[in-house]
């Protein structure tokens, strides 16, 4: 239990840590977003002839960027906090004249559609080459495999993706080439609506489910020829057990257990690539939002999108971490742990 | 937070991948004998090491092709001009401008070799300053311990949790940078922190090893520990890391100017690609325009997996120890707790 | 060449009743360098409710021949010879277990010839197993009571029975029922686990357990203790015991037959107290020559000249020729067979041919404890 208030815990900290880093990063820097509104508004005023009041100012910038400059640091970090965890408000996009939460929140399950399917998708594919690598070790089917993972794993992931446009969205025109589906489409449970889904998110799953498979497979391999040579499996062979008890509750409960703590780092990983990936297939999920915003100069919209990414990380990296526990008995033990 | 699960396989680059550490003496002897002998630690060894997997020697060659590109290659090869040739010319059907042309008629295999140095630029500010930050945070964090291994490792946690691209874009936002060294280091910051704690528990374990005891109760200070202990046991390590980030930061670089994110400054790969997209429409029209984008693509594809193959060649050199040392502490794990 | 038929045996005395016979059983590997021979055509007949300490050099082929036993010598080792299993003829076997070994009318059992299910039944029914490095022979996310549950399961018995027994064994290997069997393996300490592990091989109620190397590595007085609780089995459950190790010291007070090996076969069988006090092979006074003792010289104590046999490449004749000090020219060209030394009982066999010659010339002195009790 303590184990688990730990982990919860120490995920809200750093979670609170970060968010603090990058507020601070928006209020200090020199020239940074929120003065270089600040001073825009009142170069503005002035030549208007307006009166430069500090206060109205700091509100006028709070509405454009969520941050009001005329509160202290940690007050207004506070502000900000509160705002976003109590009343979802993160200020108000500048490009898209809408709350930037409303925008946010729209993109969000397509940008968890892409990201989540390819990730699992991924997982998938890394358990089962790995294992198949391992249960043929040393054949041609095992080097070849390996050869394989090792040039998907180098070369980097978006190659894959801008060939597959190329080749799948223009040359030969199968799949679109951006969008979330078809705008002839009405949204809901119709066949045009979920065919047309599927085939829009086919090329973004696909590269992000490169993203996350190449790497683990290697690792899986090595586990399970490890514990396939351990004891515990020669000795549940001689007692008779079933062999799908061994495969399910020996081989591949064991082998997966250092590869899950690989699928945490890939979750982040998968999400943050998410950016580049949706850019390259013209996907509007959180990501493009936020490289729009970037060209927009949409500081709230920026802000949003990294709270979000941010968010999701966390609470993608809680979720294995304490699921962990569950899988591995070992995981509770504080002392094993700090050392190894 | 996720600190210990992320480990790769294994832990501390140990003494059997040196031998053990040599004595104390190493402190008092005179500075060409300690050149030589930090030479033999860094260099030597881990060079002959590395030059027996074929991945490492193949990758390490890689590398030296791309160093030597984007140095020596840049003097050779002339600096590409307008109407050089044709514009968007296609590859092979000059066998003057073998690569093919751009929009204006430039050559694209000159520019890709004027592109390395940047290249080189940004990989090189990322390793060091990914690298420099981690070494140091980690272990000062391990070996120190208390209150600094708190304070720094709730640091890094911090930025382990960060997403990586997202926060780049953020910072580039509020800061947009043009040199390639600080675009280079800036993409480095989601990497240091992982390095950190990883090198933070191998310090952890490293330091309660009997020679390192050893010279602590020499009365050696804790700079000439780090440095002389400690440090040679992590080198291979460390080099793998480095080669992981040099690779993230050049391909995160790539995908940021391809897609216009980073503001141009520089040629580079990333540059090149988004001309080819946004003028040469390469990818609705690849038969028109495909070659001045997937150049520079295969340079970059060329470039991690030299990269990518030469830290693997790494791992699987290093890593059988550890692999078994990994699978010993597991068994040490099991049969603790003797009642 | 065999060793007492088992049939003559049983007629000599109760002891005597053979419950598994091994016939010219060899193991071979295929290695780069050519065939390697693990086990080199090895006759033992193992006798009813005795505890037979199986003594040698690591790499002697010790464990080969524990496996061998169960037909459980890992690929690419290839198994020949015989070994056969003679249930008892007595109610105590359960009726289902007769259905499946003596439909053939026989009371006896081609351990070799069996089908996978079969031998799946043989295993832990008939004859079971413990480990070399039993520190890890529990599944490490499972709890140790799933394990008896899995393998009681697999073996369609009955669940209430077993467990009652499994409680029964828990009580003789002094383990706390409740506290193990909530446990997973990492927080069970060496010695609680290797006698958990016991109790797990006898789930089952098999006639034979064989133990490879099963206290190596637990400290001393773990080691001790876990022989003393053996011999407390073996009374109490009737059975018998195959116990695999390399330190002669260790086995000395509880085996009631020892057997030495080297170069993968045997070169010496008896009881304790001949074989230790008067050996008859040449290997094995050298063997008893270098054991170390507490009040021993270190000059008394004689480390064995030569390099073990390689498996490749076994020397022809006696295979301990190269290394042994009275070895001539007949040594190098015939192969000993196991003899009986002594007044002939098959008590004490050795297979050399210079026994009296070996007991005279060659000197040792008994220092362990135990083995003065002999």
């Amino acid at each position: 239990m303590r184990y688990y208030v730990q982990r919860v815990f120490q995920a809200i900290i750093t979670f609170v840590g970060g968010l603090f880093l990058t507020y601070c990063l928006y209020r200090l820097m020199p020239g940074g977003p929120v003065q270089a509104i600040v001073a825009d508004i009142v170069s503005r005023r002035v030549r208007q002839g307006r009166p430069v009041d500090a206060q109205e100012i700091g509100a006028q910038a709070e509405r454009m960027t969520g941050i009001n400059p005329e509160h202290g640091i940690l007050e207004g970090f506070y502000e900000y906090v509160f705002n976003i965890v109590v009343y979802q408000d993160f200020g108000r996009s500048i490009g898209f004249a809408d709350p930037v939460f409303d925008v946010l929140f729209r993109a969000m399950p397509w940008s968890l559609f892409i990201s989540g399917y390819g990730l699992i998708l991924g997982f998938t594919a890394t358990v089962l080459i790995g294992t198949l690598m391992a249960w043929n070790e040393g054949t041609k089917t095992d080097s070849g495999l390996t050869v394989f993972v090792l040039t998907m794993n180098s070369i980097p992931y978006y190659v894959g993706a801008i060939f597959m446009l190329v080749v799948l969205g223009f040359e030969w025109g199968v799949l679109p080439t951006g969008g979330r589906y078809p705008q002839s489409a009405e949204p809901g449970f119709n066949p045009e609506f979920m065919i047309g889904v599927a085939k829009h998110g086919a090329m973004p799953i696909l590269s992000t489910f490169i993203i996350g498979f190449a790497g683990g497979s290697l690792g899986m391999r090595a586990n399970t020829v490890r514990i396939m040579g351990s004891d515990y499996l020669r000795s549940a062979r001689l007692r008779g057990l079933s062999t799908n008890r061994i495969l399910t509750r020996y081989l591949a409960r064991n082998a997966i257990l250092p590869i899950y703590t690989g699928l945490v780092i890939g979750i982040s990983g998968v999400f943050s690539s998410g950016v580049i990936t949706e850019q390259i297939f013209q996907y509007p999920g959180v990501g493009w939002y936020m490289f729009e915003g970037l060209q927009l100069q949409d500081y709230p919209l920026i802000m949003g999108g990294f709270v979000f990414f941010a968010g999701l990380t966390v609470i993608a990296i809680l979720i294995a971490d304490l699921t962990y526990g569950l899988i591995d008995p070992r995981a509770g033990d504080a002392a094993s742990r700090e050392s190894f | 937070m996720t600190d210990d699960d992320m480990q790769p396989d294994g832990g501390a680059t140990k003494e059997e991948i040196f031998g053990t550490g040599e004595s104390v003496e190493r402190a008092r002897t005179p500075p060409a004998e300690r050149l030589k002998r930090m030479y033999d630690i860094y260099v030597r060894t881990p060079f002959l090491v590395g030059w027996s997997d074929w991945r490492t020697r193949i990758g390490g060659l890689g590398i030296l092709f791309y160093i030597l590109m984007g140095t020596i290659g840049v003097l050779i090869v002339p600096e590409y001009q307008v109407n050089e040739g044709p514009n968007y010319l296609s590859p092979f059907e000059d066998f003057s401008i073998i690569t093919g042309t751009d929009y204006i008629g430039r050559s694209i295999g000159k520019q890709v070799v004027h592109g390395t140095p940047a290249m080189l630029k940004m990989a090189l500010a990322g390793v060091v300053f990914a690298v420099g930050l981690g070494v140091v945070v980690g272990l000062i964090a391990g070996y120190k311990g208390g209150v600094v291994d708190r304070a720094l490792m709730t640091m890094a946690d911090v930025f382990i949790v960060l997403p990586g691209l997202p926060l780049i874009i953020v910072i580039v936002s509020i800061f947009p940078v043009r040199d390639p060294f600080l675009v280079g280091a800036i993409l480095a910051i989601p990497r240091w922190s992982g390095l950190a704690r990883q090198l933070r528990s191998q310090v952890l374990t490293l330091r309660e090893e009997d020679y390192v005891e050893a010279a602590r109760a020499m009365g050696l200070g804790t700079p000439t520990i780090i440095t002389q202990e400690i440090m040679p046991k992590l080198a291979p390590f460390i080099l793998i890391s480095a080669s992981g980030a040099a690779t993230g930061v050049i391909v995160a670089a790539v995908a940021l100017y391809f897609l216009g994110i980073l503001p141009f400054s520089n040629d580079n790969w990333g540059v090149m690609m988004n001309f080819a997209r946004r003028r040469g429409n390469a990818i609705a029209n690849p038969g028109h325009a495909g070659h001045w984008m997937f150049l520079p693509l295969l340079a970059l594809s060329g470039m991690t997996f030299a990269l990518t193959l030469f830290s693997q060649g790494l791992d699987r050199v290093f890593n059988p120890q550890l692999r078994a040392r990994h699978s010993k502490t597991i068994t040490d794990d099991e049969t603790g707790g003797e009642p | 060449m065999a060793i007492g038929q088992p049939q003559q045996s049983t007629t000599e005395e109760e002891t005597r009743d053979t419950i598994l016979e091994v016939r010219n059983a060899r193991v071979q590997f295929g290695m780069s360098r050519g065939q390697a021979w693990v086990l080199n055509d090895v006759d033992l007949d193992i006798y009813r409710e005795e505890i037979l300490a199986v003594v040698g050099e690591s790499g002697s082929g010790k464990s080969m021949f524990a496996s061998a036993l169960l037909d459980a010598v890992e690929d690419p080792g290839v198994l020949s010879g015989d070994v056969t299993y003679y249930p008892e003829d007595t109610g105590t076997v359960s009726s289902d277990e007769i259905e499946t070994f003596d439909a053939s009318g026989s009371n006896s059992v081609d351990v070799l010839d069996l089908t996978t299910s079969e031998l799946d039944r043989l295993r832990w029914e008939e004859i079971s197993m413990v480990f070399q490095g039993a520190m890890n022979s529990f599944n490490p996310t499972m709890k140790i009571l799933h394990h008896f549950h899995e393998t009681i399961r697999a073996h369609n018995a009955v669940m209430e029975e077993r467990m009652e027994h499994v409680r029964d064994l828990f009580d003789s290997l002094h383990l706390d029922f409740e506290r193990v069997m909530k446990s997973y393996p990492h927080e069970l300490s060496g010695g609680m686990k290797q006698r958990a592990l016991i109790a797990l091989a006898l789930v089952l109620e098999p006639d034979v357990l064989v133990m490879d190397e099963p206290t190596a590595a637990l400290d001393l007085l773990m080691q001790r203790s876990i022989i003393s609780m053996l011999r407390n089995l073996r009374d109490e459950f009737g059975l018998t015991i195959v116990f695999i190790t390399h330190d002669l010291s260790l086995v000395a007070g509880l085996a009631d037959r020892i057997g030495v090996m080297y170069a993968f076969e045997f070169i010496e069988v008896g009881k304790p107290a001949s074989l230790l006090k008067d050996a008859a092979h040449p290997y094995t006074r050298a063997l008893l020559r270098s054991l170390p003792s507490l009040t021993s010289d270190l000059d008394e104590m004689k480390p064995i000249a030569g390099s073990r046999p390689d498996p490749v490449n076994i020397p022809t004749g006696c295979s301990y020729h190269p290394r042994c000090p009275i070895a001539d020219d007949r040594c190098e060209i015939e192969d000993p067979e196991l003899v009986d030394v002594d007044d002939g009982d098959g008590d004490h066999q050795a297979a050399c041919f210079y026994t009296d010659q070996a007991r005279a010339e060659l000197e040792y002195t008994l220092h362990s404890e135990s083995m003065e009790d002999m």
